[in-house]
């Protein structure tokens, strides 16, 4: 009987319909960049007048690799204080591959020492924050129609210049979500110029930053800087807060973004920018309809944080 | 009035309009029609029967008020004799006579005349009661307030012959058969108790005599004898029974209000509950106060003996009406500073703190267990070498204090007091001594020589003094401001930026009678050298039912980088030289400064309030190293709470009998 058995659990198991073939991964999906996770033993009570640890996971869940990111930890320093040279620091993580998907990983951590408490007081909730601010950057490529014949004259064309949605993310938190496409005549020269509209939004958890402005974001001096923005452009008025570079090329050349291609992307809202092929690389009429590779580039610092309520309690 | 207020009043036989009567009131005829149905004698007596109807022909009394509800709800009831179409056309005739215009001014001048008369009979009956008593006995009075009763039924009534008619017409007479049977199953129950021994015989009675009444109230159908001011009695009733058998002034209170919410949902008026309710709580309160249960009762009140069950009775109540009035005595003060308070909040000119979480015992000194055993005393009359028992009330003293704390200082004094003045008690084992933490609890007394005071009932206060300190502390976040404007111009939350969910935090304060509150206004403050600091307010609040004495010190702390400027709008001394530095900047302040900041004068509801201008002397050290600084501010108050405690007692001298 136990023969049988065997040999029936052989036929099943045996015949499998060939070796699954490894899955690449599309890491460019997604809206996160650098995620924030406290250790679960960092979240108990600690006692006053003692060392403790605080360890944080970083884990780069973009697309992106993060070199030189800063960050620091901000605690109420009349019952909690890092010690020096744990209080603040730097760190790179390499973003998610197609061969690791899981995105590079490290651990922060800081010594840590729970003052003594007022006399009279038996326990004392303060907030205990890290703060990060690393560069990052959102590349996409996308499918697009060139469509030189914007008299509409062939009826059969191989595509036709829709706008482009992007939705979910292209593995950074700074995501395109449209480009739309515009095909006008140059009036001086009567040929065609390419034009795209990009739209682009925050879905991350953090803020943008000029990616220029990192030390001033995670250090406490300089906010003129950010209120300004003086280091990137000059310009006084413009903002260093929620602020991103943009660049685009198709496989003719670089398109034209403007003067000054960085654009603000207010939290919560849509912003576009305007990039268009430059008049060396105008299409003649004769060029008809094909399918081209638009890549987009966006370059920015962002910063993000997570806090969490310690506990200090008194010896009795 | 206006016209459309009336409707056509059609015979059914001729359909021809007869007359015509006030929209939802009841037709003239109906209440002719009452009359005919409460008794024969109407009946027999056309002339009679036709008086009535004329009576009524305008605004009978009953009609006035509402409808006539029928068995099964409030639509009019049908009339379909034909005696009544003749009287129905004999009533339209007139008020047609006198047109609709006439009739309406008739019928209001009627009413109007009605309640004139009522009003008027009720203030010269109370004026005479009230003012007749410096030369006529309390039974006279008393006898003619029922006199005058009894008048008022009558100006209410056609007859009190028809008014017994209807009493013992109809389902009345079952209705008073009925109550007869309650009351004497009542009694049965009564004696089986009395003679059993096994249940209060007297608590039975009570309780048959509310069952009885509340019957009779209920049941008996009094509209139709008009004597619908027993109505109005029901919530005086109701109050001074329920007040009786529970022995509380608050069962009294809700039998006050079942008797206005049945009165008022049978005269389907609030307001004549509202009223009716009023009055009432006033006239049981002078009527109690109109007993007196001492020895030589004062001029002009009803006495009773003391030592009598009744007797004993009202002096229980009184006691508790005195205890009850004295509570309510500050409810409008209570109301207006809780109005106060809660404006001062909104208008942030008090900042409210939080108690620490962590104390798991309530923190202070406390007075508990306290009580008499001589609730009611009698002095004996003084004999040489006749001992008298002095009045002792007691209590219990338990400190819960903070380890390492300062030894509490606790000054016990006592007094006896009522309306007219204060007489100063004993207090044992000691009216002065120090508690430290640990200490077990320690008994104290107050003993009062009750030939100090004369008949009456007294309010034993103990009043216990303690020295006690509180600390807060509160944590603020502060931002460089050109980074602050940044974040404010894009519109973007700081501190959502920094995952911080406690943007309004709270200052905590330590466990005890007064509680401490600091704000800094809009968090984060911004910062930038050279510039104005935050303001910072502190509030100093009594939270126990006791009362904050003298503020024996007070002092704060701010984060280091900032100075004060002034406090109160004055420089004040006491602030040390490191204010602005890189230590932090300790606040003591001067006697003085002290007494005039925490007088009454400041006080907004009760609570002090100061205010603290500050200086940025150095933003670098206020902002340390991050984007955010978090920094605090520690307040500390020594103080004397005082807490007082109360307790009646009755005291009675007894006379030598001659």
């Amino acid at each position: 009987m136990k023969k049988y058995l065997l040999f029936l659990l052989l036929v099943l198991f045996a015949c499998q319909p060939g070796l699954r073939q490894t899955q690449l991964v599309d890491v460019h999906t997604g809206t996160s960049g650098l995620e924030l996770k406290f250790f679960d033993t960092n979240l108990v009570d600690v006692f006053e007048s003692s060392y403790f640890d605080m360890l944080i996971e970083l884990r780069n869940h973009g697309a992106a690799n993060i070199n030189e990111g800063k960050y620091v930890w901000i605690t109420e320093e009349n019952y909690v204080v890092a010690e020096g040279r744990t209080s603040k620091g730097v760190f790179d993580l390499q973003g998610r591959t197609p061969y690791d998907p899981s995105g590079g990983f490290s651990v922060v951590e800081s010594r840590m020492t729970a003052k003594l408490l007022p006399q009279l007081i038996k326990g004392y909730d303060t907030p205990v924050i890290f703060l990060a601010c690393y560069p990052y950057k959102t590349n996409a490529t996308v499918h697009v129609c060139i469509d030189t014949d914007i008299q509409q004259a062939n009826p059969r064309k191989v595509c036709k210049p829709d706008t482009i949605n992007l939705r979910g993310g292209q593995g950074a938190p700074v995501a395109i979500e449209s480009v739309e496409q515009i095909f006008s005549r140059d009036q001086a020269t009567g040929k065609i110029r390419p034009t795209f509209v990009i739209n682009m939004r925050n879905l991350g958890n953090g803020h943008v930053v000029d990616s220029s402005l990192l030390d001033v974001a995670c250090g406490s001096q300089g906010g003129l800087s950010l209120l300004r923005g003086t280091s990137v452009t000059g310009e006084i008025g413009s903002a260093g807060f929620n602020k991103v570079s943009v660049s685009a090329s198709l496989p003719s050349g670089d398109l034209d973004c403007g003067v000054n291609p960085a654009i603000l992307l207010e939290k919560g809202k849509d912003a576009a920018i305007i990039c268009r092929v430059n008049d060396n690389a105008l299409l003649d009429v004769s060029a008809g309809t094909f399918t081209s590779l638009l890549s987009i580039k966006i370059n920015y610092g962002y910063v993000t944080s997570k806090s969490f309520m310690l506990t200090i309690k008194k010896f009795i | 009035m206006a016209e459309d207020e009336f409707e056509d009043i059609v015979d059914e036989e001729s359909g021809e309009v007869t007359g015509f009567r006030r929209k939802g009131r009841k037709e003239p005829e109906r209440a002719a029609s009452e009359i005919s149905e409460s008794g024969s004698h109407a009946r027999e007596s056309s002339e009679e029967l036709d008086l009535d109807s004329r009576e009524h022909e305008i605004e009978p009394e009953e009609s006035r008020e509402r409808p006539r509800r029928s068995p099964d709800g409030w639509a009019p009831e049908s009339h379909d004799s034909e005696s009544e179409s003749g009287r129905l056309r004999r009533a339209g005739n007139v008020v047609r006579e006198s047109g609709r215009t006439g009739a309406a001014i008739h019928a209001f001048t009627q009413s109007s005349r009605q309640v004139f008369a009522n009003v008027v009979f009720v203030i010269v009956t109370l004026g005479l009661f009230f003012f007749s008593g410096g030369f006529l006995s309390i039974w006279l009075r008393l006898g003619l307030v029922g006199v005058a009763v009894i008048l008022l039924l009558f100006m209410n009534a056609p007859g009190l012959r028809q008014v017994i008619q209807n009493l013992w017409g109809g389902e009345n007479r079952n209705v008073l058969r009925n109550t007869v049977v309650i009351f004497i199953i009542g009694l049965i129950i009564t004696l089986a108790g009395y003679f059993s021994g096994m249940f209060s015989a007297f608590f039975a009675f009570v309780i048959t005599l509310v069952v009885t009444i509340i019957y009779v109230l209920l049941h008996l159908d009094v509209k139709h004898g008009r004597i619908n001011f027993l109505y109005y009695l029901a919530p005086l009733v109701l109050m001074t029974i329920t007040a009786w058998v529970f022995g509380s002034p608050w069962a009294g209170i809700v039998g006050l209000l079942a008797g206005c919410i049945w009165l008022g949902w049978e005269k389907q008026s609030i307001g004549v509950a509202v009223i009716v309710g009023i009055v009432s709580v006033v006239l049981f309160l002078v009527i109690l106060s109109l007993i007196s249960v001492e020895e030589e009762p004062e001029e002009g009140k009803v006495a009773v003996d003391p030592n009598s069950r009744f007797g004993r009775m009202i002096a229980l109540q009184q006691e508790l009406w005195f205890r009850f009035i004295r509570t309510f005595r500050d409810v409008p003060g209570r109301i207006k500073q809780f109005g106060q308070r809660q404006v001062a909040i909104y208008s942030e000119d008090i900042q409210i703190g939080k108690v620490d979480k962590y104390a798991v015992k309530k923190m202070g000194l406390f007075l508990d267990n306290v009580g008499t055993d001589s609730k009611r005393v009698f002095v004996p009359p003084e004999q040489p070498g006749r001992f008298t028992e002095p009045i002792l009330v007691y209590g219990e003293l338990s400190l819960e204090g903070f380890e390492d704390s300062a030894p509490v200082n606790v000054r016990i004094t006592c007094h006896a007091e009522n309306l007219t003045g204060n007489v100063s008690g004993l207090v044992r084992p000691d009216d002065s001594f120090v508690m430290v933490h640990g200490d077990p609890p320690i008994d104290i007394g107050c003993v009062i020589n009750p030939r100090d005071l004369s008949d009456g009932q007294y309010m034993i206060v103990i009043d216990v003094a303690f020295n006690f300190k509180t600390e807060a502390y509160m944590r603020g976040y502060f931002m460089e401001q050109t980074r602050l404007r940044a974040y404010t111009r894009e519109k973007t939350d700081p501190l959502a930026e920094f995952g911080i969910s406690d943007k309004d935090p709270k200052a905590v304060f330590t466990s005890g009678p007064v509680g401490i509150g600091v704000g800094l206004g809009s968090l984060p403050v911004p910062v930038a050298e050279d510039m104005h600091g935050p303001t910072v307010k502190i509030t100093v609040e009594d939270l126990w039912e006791g009362r904050l004495g003298n503020v024996e010190s007070f002092s704060f702390k701010l984060p280091p980088g900032l100075a004060v400027t002034a406090i109160e709008g004055k420089n004040r001394p006491g602030c040390d030289s490191a204010c602005g530095t890189s230590d932090p900047c300790i606040c003591a302040l001067q006697r003085d400064d002290i007494d005039s900041l925490f007088s009454k004068k400041q006080e907004i509801a009760g609570i002090s309030t100061l205010r603290i201008n500050t200086d940025v002397k150095d933003a670098a050290v206020l902002l340390g190293n991050a984007p955010l600084a978090i920094r605090n501010i520690e307040v500390a108050a020594s103080y004397t709470y005082n807490l007082q405690e109360l307790v009646p007692v009755a005291v009675y001298h007894e006379r030598v009998q001659p």
